[in-house]
């Protein structure tokens, strides 16, 4: 597989094949779809599009979860 | 077994009245069966932390937005542990420091629960905060952010110092619920400033008594909890108190117990304080002297 895409995810570097979605990325760091959201370079992205949004050289994706508070 | 019964004790009369049921806690759209909302931070473990919620009755449950410890060390997310047919869920934006950071944790914690299909979804409990070793709310900023949050659809229970016309000016500004804290957050001071709260519930409930006015931080002990209902406050908002506690489960019910005596003292009305006794045993008909 060949690594073109360079992502940041969650402040760290990934290195990806091209093509890749956003689902393909949760599934990767074995994060369930439903318990997250995910902000792509600043704009929240559905849980509904996490399939066919790709992912371009550069992006910058947040996944964040519910965790204990007050 | 045998009891002594008086002869006259056989025809008690019966109790005629029955003090009607306090009612629910309203908030925006949403009615809570508890008037205690807890938070879910801070347990040893999500067992404790489950059991703990359940003892307190609480229904809706605060919740903070991270990327950090999206599991624990057995791989348990804490919606594991939360049925969400059983609580609705209240994202906090904690940790935030300025207006545009609590808009996007707002908007974030907003999009998980829609995914959940919580009912809670367009709730979000706002802070916004100055300074990191008091965790004093900064008020301008939070006057911003809940502006902001209002126009973008959410129902926002602001975090608040206990300063009435600050609170004022969030209920103005359309905070769904107005939430001072009693003392600051984590602090277990308890309620330190009675009157501001006394004044606060005066102002938001002037001409609209059923506005939701919660205690928001600080709460040390039961005692506490039992001293915001009797105030006047329509619920409290709770977590380290019981998190930290020897034994949380058993704060949890200590809680539970003091919203129910407070909020039933406040609606029964307490006596007012005097500075001489006075007598519970009629003065007429003694057989003894006074001294004086």
């Amino acid at each position: 597989m060949q690594t073109d895409v360079v992502i940041e995810f969650n402040g760290a570097k990934l290195d990806l094949p091209r093509g890749t979605s956003i689902r393909d990325v949760l599934a990767q760091a074995e994060m369930r779809t439903r318990l997250v959201a995910v902000e792509l370079n600043g704009e929240i992205v559905p849980w509904e599009r996490f399939e066919i949004t790709k992912l371009n050289n550069g992006d910058i994706v947040e996944a964040v979860t519910l965790v204990g508070g007050g | 077994m045998h009891f002594f019964m008086h002869p006259s004790c056989g025809n008690l009369p019966s109790m005629t009245v029955t003090p009607e049921l306090d009612s629910v806690l309203t908030i925006g759209d949403i009615q809570l069966p508890s008037r205690l909302i807890v938070g879910t931070g801070r347990y040893d473990t999500l067992d404790i932390m489950r059991d703990s919620l359940e003892a307190s009755g609480a229904t809706a449950v605060t919740v903070a937005v991270r990327r950090e410890r999206m599991y624990d060390r057995s791989g348990q997310n804490i919606l594991d542990y939360l049925d969400p047919e059983k609580y609705i869920l209240l994202p906090n934006t904690a940790g935030c420091y300025n207006c545009a950071d609590a808009v996007r944790v707002a908007r974030l914690g907003r999009e998980i629960l829609r995914s959940l299909e919580n009912p809670g979804s367009n709730w979000v409990k706002l802070e916004v905060l100055g300074d990191s070793k008091t965790l004093l709310p900064d008020p301008v900023a939070t006057l911003d952010a809940c502006k902001q949050l209002i126009d973008d659809g959410f129902k926002v229970l602001c975090y608040t110092s206990d300063d009435p016309i600050m609170a004022r000016k969030l209920k103005m500004a359309g905070a769904t619920s107005v939430m001072p804290a009693g003392s600051p957050i984590g602090s277990g001071q308890g309620i330190l400033n009675p009157n501001n709260l006394r004044i606060i519930l005066e102002y938001l409930k002037e001409g609209d008594p059923n506005y939701p006015v919660i205690v928001d931080a600080g709460v040390g002990t039961a005692s506490d909890v039992a001293i915001a209902f009797e105030l006047g406050a329509d619920g409290v908002l709770l977590n380290t108190a019981i998190a930290h506690a020897r034994d949380p489960v058993r704060m949890a019910i200590a809680m539970k117990l003091a919203a129910q005596a407070g909020r039933e003292a406040f609606l029964a009305g307490r006596i007012p304080k005097r500075l001489y006794a006075s007598a519970s045993s009629p003065e007429e008909g003694v057989i003894t002297s006074r001294p004086w």
